[in-house]
């Protein structure tokens, strides 16, 4: 049977100017990735700041330098609308990278923030 | 048929800086499907209009003027007038107010990229940017413009 869930991966980001690699494998019931979204603890640092390349098994989905404010809804928007759909992303090896970077920018001065990173996931189950 | 986003980051130093520039694309583009812009300030001045804010209401400014050219039935195939915020109400102010600004994060409505439906000659878009919010302003801002073009590829 076909479920879409959501489910949500973490960065901390606790230096100015810092690039952070991590790794995350998705669930093995995973059949497909849907679409995409970016939220934070302190918006307005993931907002002014925010960067990131996004490969989904090897696949690059965001370039390095795509910034993360083009990835974030505001509560305005229908809980149905706030994701970033994505199209013919095979699952493969099941592995997400993000590499975020955290920009120096004017309207904010640095402090340190969570990054997280949703998934609309489809899964089959027995 | 895959989709494929390339960037190009355009530096500016100066009031009124008229900037070409020029991204290179996968020679197995089938179309062009969207364009995204975005700003990224670093000069100090515009921290200052966060300070001396005393709207109700957060200020977006035009920065400035974009167009891009490599479209095979329509040479020049985008053009955008480029905004962002440039202060963003204060936080204890925004809880005073009890909610009635918006800042861009949180109650923004749904952000929608520029949508077109272009096929590209070669592997290269060309395009410049002119500055506008320096001239507004009368000072030399410097910020980065990063533009987003989406692409399908076969």
């Amino acid at each position: 049977m076909k479920q879409i869930i959501k489910k949500r991966y973490d960065l901390q980001i606790t230096e100015a100017g810092a690039i952070k690699r991590e790794q995350f494998e998705l669930d093995k019931n995973v059949s497909k990735v849907n679409a995409i979204l970016l939220s934070s603890d302190k918006e307005e640092q993931l907002y002014n700041r925010g960067s990131q390349k996004i490969e989904i098994n090897g696949q690059e989905i965001f370039p390095e330098k795509y910034e993360s404010k083009l990835l974030m809804s505001g509560l305005n928007v229908s809980p149905n609308d706030r994701f970033y759909k994505l199209e013919n992303i095979a699952v493969g090896n099941r592995i997400m990278k993000v590499e975020f970077t955290d920009n120096n920018d004017a309207r904010s001065s640095f402090s340190a923030y969570r990054v997280s990173v949703y998934l609309e996931l489809e899964t089959e189950t027995n | 048929m895959k989709t494929q986003i390339v960037t190009a980051v355009v530096d500016i130093t100066q009031a009124g800086e008229y900037k070409h520039f020029e991204m290179r694309i996968p020679d197995n583009v089938k179309t062009i499907d969207g364009v995204e812009t975005s700003v990224r300030f670093q000069s100090d001045y515009i921290s200052t209009l966060n300070d001396n804010n005393t709207t109700n209401d957060n200020l977006t400014m035009i920065i400035g003027d974009m167009r891009l050219s490599g479209g095979k039935s329509n040479n020049w195939f985008y053009a955008e007038t480029v905004s962002d915020y440039v202060a963003l109400l204060p936080k204890n102010v925004f809880y005073h107010q009890q909610l009635k600004c918006s800042l861009p994060y949180t109650h923004h409505k749904r952000r929608d990229g520029n949508l077109c439906t272009v096929n590209p000659i070669g592997t290269r878009i060309k395009g410049y940017f002119k500055d506008s919010i320096g001239t507004n302003l009368q000072q030399d801002i410097h910020y980065s413009l990063t533009i987003c073009i989406h692409l399908s590829t076969e």
